[in-house]
């Protein structure tokens, strides 16, 4: 139990960092960042081709690399989808389809081999912990509020608010628009594959795990609260304990299906709270 | 006035000149050479998927990211399981079909329950469970070289096209029959705006469940076609690839009964039918048309290839209405009863209301005062701590339980639903239809005036409207004062002289004095 709730916390804390990203997406563009999970993978299955003898990259460059290629990726979806589809089904479907196409290149395109992952930060093993289930236990809580503070405290939250609030009020204030959802756009991709880089040394991430990450971050955003990147930490840790308590009752699928139990249980009791939260339907 | 007639025609999707033409396609496929016939195969089967995608997508309007697991549930429960019992097809095709509705109507449920955006995350954490149980079943980890359910026949591969484009024709009547339905109607309302359709009287779990489990069980269907025709099962073919080429197959096709077919030929036909071209034919199917689906779409601004009468009456709105003899008159409430609402909370503070019968009363009051909260507290949307009343007992609970006894109400900003959608679930009574016909002639107004026809044909005993200001002041006292003069106690926010001239009463909320 000492060995498993700690590791459940980190990954719960990953789920976090990623809730905290589909938050900051969400009140940006009002529309789900169903490609996150995808963007999440590909910055690891890059960071293990970079990092590996072949590729020949300093390994101190690798995250920041592949964190830039994870913002690059997210803030495309703007122009390339959500500028060309209405907003609305148009927008989920358009970034489904772009999602299950990132999965068919990296499945396809992007073979990783067996390189081991490396940690993002090596930090010491605390109390019989191991160094990355310390470092995912640090760094994404701190992610996470951090993204909370950036969105309620800062004047470019305030930007990202007035945008998703109104397009045509942002630019009428002089706000341009277009660069400020980039950026929260991209700010998502690059938590998410910083979230994939904490992940990846204490659980097992591949094209297969995309859509089950996607799940995981905008649950962990929506489980509990307001739909808000600071509610993201509860929900995550939340998440990892339900899935880690689920694959230890069942391994081959008592994960997925008590994040599931869990996901589906509390929307469908909670609904019209969320209903309210991720927008106003009157 | 569009008669009944004609508005039953328009929401009718045509269905039998689309079937010939694709038997006749089939039936040209069945006499080709053998690697179209085999090509033919793989796109029936994923047609007839499509046709369930095409229901809930397309035509009803749901992000439904479950639709991967129901072709999973009636590919391993019809297919595998079905093979590894030696079940016959009478057997196992019912299975799949059974297993894909279940799977359906629970992502339905949760669509209805939580709206689209919601919806599309329930319907997503679903699939994947559903994939990943079925995938933890030891023969479905990876099951290959077995006869799903009889279905390729020992007569080779021509005789198997007749048997899967038989299913696909069957899929497509099916869908034909369905879209046109009012159960898709009600579905549709359900699934874009759950509180709509609560407001409406109906449940919207239970709309968008029926229609989830009609295109489950084509989805179903199609995922025991598919396990027969690749005679094996795999659970990463049912992930997130799959779902997102169905959903914009349904996209690209659009809502007609050929759409499914259209959709597949272009996301799937590449693939299958160009095997000669080698980068074509090996990769998979996302990879080659996912960006280019995006951009037909883009190009199109979201509109499918193939249009339909449904669809397009759904842009177009109601038809403007001449006037005809005999006059149509408003419709009275079957029983005509009072709204109260003693210290209802607002932003303002509380506010006390007593609406009699043949009423008009104008609730005024700066922005933010909290008249639209105060109409969502009386119609059920928001809570109302006890405060409201209906014919002087406590209201019931809930929207859809306050719209069943007689109250309906309008919205700030007009709910983004097909108007056919809603006229359908509405206008199937004579006297809702003489009601509509009344009101369209009174309002003279397209789009804005369509939730004022619902109301009207509603006939409800107290009718609320919040800001109608898409039609003009004086049509809208007229239609107001008709409202109440046929038994309706009627409450209005609207702060236009001509509309308050036209209220019995006025009452100022967060403004100088008591309310």
């Amino acid at each position: 139990v000492t060995a498993t709730i700690p590791a459940a916390l980190a990954l719960g804390a990953t789920y976090a960092v990623v809730g905290a990203a589909v938050a900051v997406v969400a009140v940006a563009t009002r529309t789900l960042h169903l490609a996150v999970g995808q963007v999440l993978v590909a910055g690891v299955l890059l960071s293990l081709v970079l990092g590996s003898p072949l590729a020949g990259v300093p390994g101190p460059l690798v995250p920041g690399l592949v964190v830039l290629a994870g913002a690059v990726l997210s803030a495309a979806l703007g122009p390339l989808v959500l500028d060309r589809l209405h907003p609305g089904l148009p927008w989920l479907l358009g970034l489904v389809v772009a999602a299950g196409t990132i999965d068919a290149v990296l499945a396809r395109g992007l073979t990783a081999g067996t390189y081991r992952p490396a940690p993002l930060v090596t930090l010491p093993a605390v109390a019989g912990l191991a160094p990355a289930v310390v470092t995912a236990l640090l760094l994404g809580p701190m992610l996470a509020v951090s993204l909370a503070a950036l969105l309620h405290l800062t004047r470019w939250g305030r930007r990202v608010r007035i945008v998703g609030g109104s397009w045509t009020a942002a630019a009428r204030g002089g706000i341009r628009p277009a660069v400020v959802r980039a950026q929260a756009l991209a700010l998502g991709g690059a938590a998410a594959v910083v979230a994939g880089l904490l992940a990846a040394p204490i659980a097992f991430v591949s094209t297969g795990q995309a859509a089950g990450f996607t799940v995981r971050g905008i649950a962990a955003a929506a489980l509990l609260g307001r739909g808000g990147p600071a509610w993201a930490l509860p929900g995550g840790l939340l998440l990892g304990l339900a899935e880690v308590a689920g694959a230890s009752w069942w391994p081959a699928a008592g994960g997925d299906l008590a994040v599931a139990v869990l996901v589906i249980g509390v929307l469908t009791v909670r609904g019209g709270d969320h209903l309210r939260s991720w927008g106003r339907t009157w | 006035v569009s008669s009944p007639a004609s508005r039953a025609r328009s929401t009718r999707v045509p269905r039998v000149r689309p079937l010939l033409v694709v038997a006749v396609a089939l039936a040209i496929v069945a006499v080709a050479p053998e690697p179209v016939v085999l090509g033919g195969l793989r796109l029936a089967a994923y047609a007839t998927a499509a046709s369930g995608a095409t229901l809930l997508v397309s035509r009803t309007g749901a992000p439904d990211l479950a639709i991967g697991g129901m072709v999973a549930a009636g590919a391993y429960l019809g297919g595998v399981a079905s093979a590894l019992l030696s079940l016959p097809v009478a057997v196992g095709l019912p299975a799949g079909l059974v297993a894909g509705a279940l799977v359906g109507a629970a992502s339905g449920a949760m669509h209805g329950r939580l709206g689209w955006l919601l919806g599309a995350l329930t319907s997503l954490t679903l699939g994947g469970a559903v994939v990943a149980v079925l995938g933890a079943w030891p023969p479905g980890g990876g099951a290959a070289g077995f006869h799903a359910v009889g279905l390729p026949t020992p007569f080779g591969d021509r005789a198997d096209l007749v048997a899967i484009g038989g299913l696909l024709l069957v899929a497509l009547l099916a869908y034909g029959r369905t879209a046109g339905h009012r159960w898709s109607a009600a579905g549709s309302v359900a699934v874009r705006a759950p509180t709509v359709a609560a407001s409406l009287g109906r449940s919207p779990a239970r709309d968008a469940a029926r229609v989830g489990a009609m295109a489950g069980g084509l989805l179903g269907l199609g995922g025991v076609s598919l396990a027969a025709v690749d005679g094996s099962v795999f659970p990463a073919a049912y992930g997130l690839e799959l779902t997102a080429a169905l959903a914009l197959a349904a996209l690209l096709g659009g809502p007609s009964v050929l759409g499914p077919v259209v959709g597949t030929l272009l996301v799937w036909g590449p693939g299958v039918v160009l095997p000669l071209v080698p980068w074509v034919g090996t990769a998979p199917p996302l990879l080659v048309m996912g960006p280019v689906g995006l951009a037909v779409l883009a190009l199109r601004r979201g509109r499918p290839l193939l249009a339909s009468p449904t669809a397009s009456e759904a842009r177009r709105g109601p038809e403007p209405a001449p006037d005809v003899d005999p006059a149509p008159t408003p419709r009275s409430p079957n029983r005509q009863t009072s709204l109260g609402a003693d210290g209802l909370a607002t932003p303002a503070g509380r506010l006390d209301l007593r609406l009699e019968p043949g009423e008009v009363v104008a609730l005024v009051g700066p922005n933010g005062a909290g008249k639209s909260t105060a109409l969502a507290r009386l119609g059920g949307q928001l809570p109302d701590g006890g405060a409201a009343s209906i014919g002087g007992v406590r209201a019931p609970r809930g929207a859809a339980a306050r719209a069943r006894g007689g109250l309906a109400r309008t919205w700030q900003r007009p709910p983004d639903v097909p108007d056919a959608d809603v006229e359908r679930l509405l206008l199937g009574e004579p006297e809702a239809r003489e009601a509509a016909r009344w009101a369209r002639g009174l309002l003279r107004d397209d789009h804005g005036s369509a939730p004022l026809v619902w109301v009207a044909a509603r006939g409800p005993a107290i009718a609320l409207f919040d800001e109608p200001t898409d039609v003009p002041p004086e049509r809208l006292a007229a239609y107001l004062r008709g409202l109440a003069d046929a038994g309706t106690a009627v409450l209005v926010v609207d702060h236009r002289p001509e509309v308050r001239r036209a209220a019995d009463r006025v009452i100022t909320l967060g403004g100088e004095g008591p309310a």
